[in-house]
């Protein structure tokens, strides 16, 4: 009776062991690497930080948001990855430690699934081209140009003249 | 039946001089404001030429009036969407060039220059830019064909003519005019109600005057362009557009409207027309040379009692319809037929009617010898003023329409001469007569109505029953205490 409950038990303490040791690796796994997909939700905002603090896409710019993603009050994130690696990418988003940027982030820290997310993120698109060429300052520009572009060629029809093209008419025949 | 009262009138151009003391009455009273210098809310035009401001009559280029598109009526100019396209760049206006650049004389120049060897003149100077101009244009600057190379060789009526037509019209000697004195046409299909953004412009219900809301008005000037008489205008000074008002001050007050009192010719005849509303779109969709008949059709008998009977209903006052009764309006348009509407083809349907002029007609190579009704009758077709010509004008193109009315108005002719010269044979007045189709009774009432009657004949102001009106939207006490001298108010940056 004894024994048989001494083997009971230690079959109930290794069932669980073995069922966490089989879950292991992908826990593990996840916890270094971090979720690139949930790393670009924060960046862009889609996703909220747990913290509350602002995502990363409203100071900085980085490739892969298209024209309107390229804000340019923080510096341009294209060759973070590539600058700092992997460490410190982390080290860098554990204290954020930018005067403009402590303001933010010091009552609202990233949490370390935050951070590793992000990382995750940083990492996969270390090798996307640098930030597009039309900042969005070059893109509303544009479109102010190309909007009195179209009001000045609609105008080009506008009060023509009824009166001095027959007098200039009447001239040309005359050959004056 | 939706029947309305309409203060209408009626031009006799057999009777215009071109004297333009409409104009200048008009413009004393209404127009003598800043901004408003090359505003001529009543303009008197030479026949054939461009008119003012030039070329108005050109629809391609102005886009004035409504077309016909499929079964619906639309604006020239284009509906809402392509209003609020064009809001800030409106393309179809009339340049300054087009109406004319202001002008005035540097008079004090004569008394006060330095003493010298030169006799001291008034130079013209832009009432624009207070420089030195050179006048080139004016809004009556065709007159009496003067510049015809330019102005009435190009006009859009005489365009549409054959070459043969053209050397009719403008042989030397033989040079053929008439003045057409304009003013807005209280049109019953008016554009510019329907094309005005700010919804400033209305049509009064009682008696049919179109007029611009001073306060509503933003400028937006389409208006401008979707009249196809040209007849808003812009005001630079006051940054609001404004129209001829018919006087209706001056009417509120039993006076006839000034360019009417003061006329030399005695050409105008005003008084009430009722016409049936629920027509209005039947009609201005009929084709052009309908639209003349039809306009004619739309309005009704004031003595019918089915018309009186639907009149009352509508609570129309029974001094209206006692004025309808008394009208000169309703003689000319629908029971003589001798009044004809300004280009119906616009489809505005315009309650301002026209006797097209004889004159020209009469005047052919045998030096007024005529001798028989058919002689007049044959010379219609070969008169100096082509008959397309004016069936372009006032027919939509219907040389009939314009036909029969001649046919009445010799008629007048032939029977009065017959009475006075005695020189007529009898069948000869009674062929005139068959031909017209009118009885000799008529025919006299037509000859005194054109040359012997007194103002108050002539024009036939109704009672406007503004108590009445005002009664209909608020408490009459009220509207003395609040409106008083009216509501206008001075705008941001100046009158």
């Amino acid at each position: 009776m004894k024994i048989r409950g001494w083997r009971t038990n230690l079959f109930r303490l290794i069932m669980p062991l073995a069922f966490l040791a089989f879950l292991l690796p992908g826990f593990s796994a996840m916890a270094v690497e971090g979720d690139a997909t949930i790393g670009g939700q924060l960046y862009a905002g889609s996703r909220p930080m747990a913290n509350g603090g602002a995502p990363c896409i409203a100071c900085h710019a980085h490739p892969g948001f298209g024209a309107a993603g390229t804000a340019s009050y923080g510096p341009d994130l294209s060759n973070l990855y590539t600058d700092y690696g992997a460490e410190g990418v982390a080290g860098v988003l554990e204290s954020l430690a930018f005067p403009s940027m402590e303001a933010i982030f010091a009552s609202r820290p990233l949490t370390a699934r935050e951070r590793l997310d992000l990382s995750a993120f940083f990492a996969q698109t270390a090798d996307r081209k640098t930030a597009p060429a039309i900042s969005l300052a070059g893109l509303i520009l544009l479109g102010v140009v190309s909007v009195f572009a179209i009001v000045a060629l609609l105008g080009l029809r506008r009060l023509k003249g009824v009166r001095q093209p027959l007098i200039d008419q009447v001239r040309k025949q005359r050959g004056m | 039946m939706d029947i309305r009262a309409q203060v209408s009138s009626v031009f006799h151009l057999d009777k215009c001089i071109g004297c333009h003391t409409c104009s200048i009455a008009c413009k004393n009273l209404w127009t003598d404001r800043r901004g408003n210098e090359y505003m001529w809310w009543n303009n008197v035009e030479t026949k054939p030429g461009t008119g003012y401001p030039t070329k108005w009559e050109d629809q391609e280029k102005y886009n004035g009036g409504w077309e016909r598109v499929g079964t619906q009526l639309r604006l020239k100019q284009g509906g809402k969407a392509a209003t609020i396209g064009k809001i800030f760049h409106n393309p179809d206006l009339p340049t300054m060039d087009d109406y004319y650049e202001p002008f005035t004389y540097k008079y004090a120049d004569l008394t006060n220059a330095p003493a010298g060897t030169d006799q001291p003149t008034a130079r013209a100077v832009s009432m624009v830019s207070g420089k030195p101009m050179k006048i080139e244009a004016g809004p009556n600057w065709d007159d009496d064909l003067s510049g015809s190379t330019v102005y009435a060789a190009n006009d859009p009526g005489v365009i549409e003519l054959s070459a043969e037509q053209q050397q009719q019209l403008f042989t030397i000697e033989k040079m053929v005019m008439f003045h057409l004195p304009r003013i807005c046409n209280h049109c019953s299909n008016p554009a510019c109600v329907a094309s005005c953004p700010s919804g400033a412009i209305y049509k009064r219900g009682e008696d049919g005057i179109v007029l611009i809301n001073q306060d509503k008005c933003r400028g937006w000037r389409m208006c401008v362009s979707a009249c196809p008489y040209k007849k808003t205008y812009y005001g630079w000074s006051s940054g609001k557009s404004e129209k001829c008002i018919l006087c209706f001050p001056r009417q509120e007050a039993g006076e006839a409207p000034a360019c009417f009192h003061a006329c030399v010719g005695r050409i105008r005849y005003l008084g009430v027309l009722l016409y049936d509303a629920d027509k209005i779109e039947e009609t201005a969709m009929k084709a052009d040379g309908e639209l003349a008949a039809a306009q004619r059709e739309m309005i009704l008998d004031p003595f019918d009692p089915q018309v009186l009977a639907a009149a009352r209903k509508g609570g129309m006052a029974e001094q209206i319809i006692k004025a309808a009764q008394k009208s000169p309006v309703y003689k000319f348009v629908k029971e003589w037929g001798i009044a004809l509407p300004l280009h119906p083809e616009f489809r505005t349907l315009p309650m301002l009617f026209y006797v097209p002029p004889l004159l020209p007609v009469l005047s052919t190579e045998h030096q007024g010898t005529q001798k028989l009704a058919d002689d007049f009758f044959t010379s219609l077709e070969q008169a100096r003023l082509p008959l397309m010509y004016l069936a372009g004008l006032f027919a939509g193109g219907n040389e009939e329409e314009v036909k029969a009315v001649y046919r009445r108005l010799i008629a007048v002719r032939i029977q009065r001469r017959a009475e006075t010269v005695g020189d007529m044979a009898e069948a000869e007045v009674a062929k005139a007569r068959e031909l017209a189709g009118l009885d000799s009774k008529t025919l006299d009432a037509i000859y005194r109505m054109t040359s012997l009657t007194r103002i108050k004949e002539r024009i036939q102001v109704p009672p406007m029953l503004r108590e009445q009106a005002v009664e209909a939207g608020m408490d009459p006490e009220e509207y003395k205490q609040s409106m008083g001298f009216g509501s206008r108010k001075a705008p941001k940056r100046r009158w």
